[in-house]
């Protein structure tokens, strides 16, 4: 699996993810890889081990937020 | 006058919730544990939290044991929880001379899906960066801005 060269893409991408329609994956994580939602899932781990199946490209997990006010 | 290395500018992730406009400062960082692969994730800069803090399903996409048992506890609004702590690489920013990247202590839960996203604590970033959080401006000029301390 190898990283990225330089961070501007994975800016680029985040800001592409936020523009698609995610209503489905609301409270999952999805992994994107090259402007591409390849899965999704409850579980970072989980969600990890399916994308390097698919792909030997470093994945980019974001979780997709619910309709939730967020504290930590 | 403070003098910074560089400033990388984050436009704030933007949501609905219960019909209001939420503004989030989120930046897409890479994690990397030891010489594990390295995963790409998004992080909630937090300036409530002490450190930064990822749950035990994201520590363990990252190839770190979540067997161990815990040393610490935190308190968070929800209440205790039960932590230990890794060093992680970070890596975040525009690229080149305008990238950061440092191994930082991260506290991992050993709850699965908690926190909700990975967070990232005042120590040791705060110390590195001063941040601005511009809220209040025009829509056009609303961003947080990370400034690099020499």
């Amino acid at each position: 699996m190898s990283g990225r060269n330089t961070m501007r893409d994975i800016n680029d991408e985040y800001e592409w993810v936020h523009n698609q329609n995610l209503k489905k994956f609301k409270g999952k994580w999805i992994a994107v890889i090259n402007k591409k939602i390849i899965c999704s899932g409850p579980y970072a781990d989980d969600v990890v081990k399916e994308a390097k199946k698919i792909s030997k490209e470093t994945p980019f997990l974001i979780k997709v937020p619910t309709e939730e006010y967020l504290s930590l | 006058m403070v003098k910074y290395q560089y400033h990388l500018s984050y436009d704030f992730t933007v949501y609905t919730v219960k019909h209001t406009e939420v503004l989030r400062p989120i930046i897409p960082v890479e994690l990397q544990y030891k010489e594990n692969d390295p995963i790409e994730f998004t992080m909630l800069i937090d300036s409530g939290a002490d450190f930064s803090l990822i749950s035990q399903d994201v520590a363990a996409s990252l190839g770190i044991s979540t067997k161990r048992y815990p040393d610490d506890t935190i308190q968070g609004v929800t209440g205790d929880t039960s932590t230990f702590t890794e060093k992680i690489m970070i890596r975040f920013g525009m690229g080149h001379k305008y990238e950061f990247k440092k191994e930082i202590p991260i506290q991992i839960t050993k709850i699965r899906g908690y926190p909700f996203i990975p967070a990232l604590g005042r120590d040791p970033i705060f110390k590195e960066f001063d941040i601005h959080f511009r809220m209040g401006l025009p829509i056009k000029e609303r961003k947080f801005v990370l400034s690099k301390l020499f």
